[in-house]
């Protein structure tokens, strides 16, 4: 057997091993459980692992390999799925009370596909409840930790998956992005995660918070890692009628590269690390002979507001399905008003209910024109505003967050103040544009993540351009 | 603040029962959730039409489809009679 550490290999190298019969996939699954076993009751990653069927599912690859069968690249690769994506037969609770008990009937697409593949289910990932938080401390079962230092939060909502790949307890992830929860809780834990086209990838089996932002997306360790899964779960879907095909075509040499960088990086809310490695990539993206072209998006001063008006608003309607009548928890009462009310006051934990009011108040008669409508115009003009910057430019980039992970119970309390976590990944949700995070580089042993938004269906671009960028220094 | 009164209402109307101390955490958290998205305000965006210009999804076509797992879905139902869904009344005075 390989004597290097199995749980650190990206996907390609695993891949190639693999093949090359330097370990077995039993031996790989072994290794990633290995780990879940020894870290996940301080990580807090995992919200159930999947032992005996990864286990059995490595061995029938394993007979696969050995009979020379030629197999998918993702053949044999654990992957960690967060738990608001439907794995038939597995409880998905998306870290809510209300789903405690609830297991699904039906693969999401995502998962259908992936099976084909060959790939390992290894386990299902904490989260924020619906997928509504940048720290995962708002799951109803656990906090998860950040690997790279246990006092701070992985970001969210994906926090989960983020911690997962970080900490080797699985090769790669899926996440949901619904205002940047890959990419935010991958800069928190030094990997890539790519937030797609919206539209891309199959929203079929996601549990929908807000519908017109949501996209899942993976989280892995190096681009083209991430380039390899987006391949294999993108595609149109009869049983997801936003999703569609695109396509694009552009250059990728960094000499030739139109790089635009928004004014508001270097503002109102950045920290000075962050400013300072945006610095340092663009210096890098110079040496190398990239243009640089500084952007006036003035659309992004509003990006944050708009994004919680119309999230919540759809959240509100989403999370009406959740009635306590045909599945999940249910506090049943005499009467059926007093039947949901009780199911969703001890089903839903603070933060689910924030947004559902607030949601409804921006929706409802005498608001709806101040807040919801007007979003809505703002939405629009923000849209225009980043085709128009596409067109001047190849891609924008910015740091993927304000900040460093900040430690847990820090921002719990305040909500704006944890909704500020979004402010320079939320405009890709808004306008639908696909954006990628990758890890450039430490602050100390702190990850630090930049972004990079391109124009549709521009995935393998980005990634392309993102696998020079990362880990600069 | 948004009144705690109006919080009551809305609450009624989302199904949710809430304490008091939850009544009075949420008047506090949403007004400065609107205090901050208030910002919009500035905007001027008079001439925006709202109306959805993009391309319109093709719906697929309204038939039937089996799926073999539908016992699977019953399964989960909180309460059953028979193999019936039970729900409360609908209507409050058939109670009883």
């Amino acid at each position: 057997m390989d004597n290097r550490d199995l749980t650190q290999l990206s996907i390609i190298e695993a891949s190639q091993g693999l093949r090359a019969g330097d370990f077995s996939a039993r031996q790989l699954t072994e290794a990633c459980l290995g780990n879940i076993n020894q870290k996940d009751q301080e990580l807090g990653s995992f919200l159930s692992v999947f032992k005996d069927e990864a286990l059995d599912q490595a061995q029938l690859i394993d007979r696969s390999l050995s009979s020379r069968k030629e197999l998918p690249p993702l053949a044999g690769i654990p992957i960690a799925i967060k738990d608001n994506i439907l794995i038939h037969g597995h409880r998905c609770s998306s870290a809510s009370n209300i789903l405690k008990k609830y297991s699904a009937a039906y693969d999401a697409t995502v998962i259908q596909k992936l099976r084909q593949q060959g790939a390992i289910f290894i386990g299902k990932t904490n989260l924020d409840e619906f997928a509504m938080g940048s720290s995962t401390e708002n799951s109803a079962f656990q906090v998860t930790h950040n690997p790279h230092d246990l006092e701070r939060v992985p970001g969210g909502s994906s926090g989960g998956s983020a911690a997962a790949v970080a900490a080797g307890e699985a090769l790669a992830a899926l996440g949901s992005d619904t205002g940047g929860s890959i990419r935010q809780p991958a800069a928190f834990c030094g990997l890539v995660g790519l937030k797609p086209t919206y539209g891309a990838v199959s929203r079929y089996g996601l549990m929908a918070f807000a519908s017109s932002f949501d996209q899942i997306g993976p989280l892995t360790k190096t681009s083209q890692d991430s380039r390899l899964v987006f391949r294999s779960i993108r595609g149109q879907d009869p049983m997801d009628l936003t999703s569609r095909e695109g396509y694009f075509n552009k250059k990728t040499e960094i000499s030739k590269l139109r790089v635009g960088v928004p004014e508001q990086c270097f503002g109102e809310g950045i920290s000075s690390e962050m400013v300072k490695w945006t610095e340092k990539t663009i210096d890098y993206l110079k040496d190398q002979g990239a243009r640089i072209v500084s952007l006036d998006l003035s659309g992004l001063d509003y990006s944050l507001p708009v994004y919680y008006v119309v999230a919540t608003a759809e959240a509100s309607a989403n999370l009406a399905r959740y009635d306590g009548l045909r599945y999940g928890e249910a506090e049943t009462a005499k009467s059926l008003q007093e039947t949901y009310a009780r199911t969703r006051s001890q089903g839903f934990g603070m933060e689910v209910k924030r947004r559902i009011m607030l949601g409804s108040y921006t929706l409802s008669a005498g608001h709806y024109d101040a807040y919801y409508q007007q979003a809505q115009k703002a939405r629009k003009v923000i849209e225009a505003e980043f085709q128009k910057a596409l067109v001047e430019v190849d891609l924008i980039l910015t740091p993927t967050t304000p900040g460093l992970p900040f430690k847990i119970g820090d921002r719990i309390d305040n909500p704006v103040e944890m909704y500020l976590s979004d402010l320079l990944t939320v405009s890709a949700n808004l306008t639908g544009l696909p954006a990628v995070s990758i890890p450039v580089g430490r602050e100390g042993k702190l990850p630090v993540g930049m972004q990079l938004i391109g124009p549709s269906f521009s995935e393998d671009f980005l990634l392309q351009i993102g696998s020079h960028l990362e880990w600069l220094s | 603040m948004i009144k705690p009164s109006d919080i009551k209402q809305l609450a009624r109307l989302v199904h949710l029962d809430l304490t008091s101390s939850e009544i009075e955490r949420l008047s506090q958290d949403e007004a400065e959730v609107l205090n901050y998205v208030d910002r919009l305000k500035q905007m001027n965006l008079e001439q925006i039409s709202i109306k959805d210009d993009r391309p319109q999804i093709k719906l697929r076509e309204d038939r039937p489809v089996r799926f073999d797992r539908a016992g699977e879905l019953i399964a989960s139902f909180p309460q059953t009679e028979g193999r019936f869904l039970k729900v409360p009344f609908v209507f409050e005075d058939q109670d009883g």
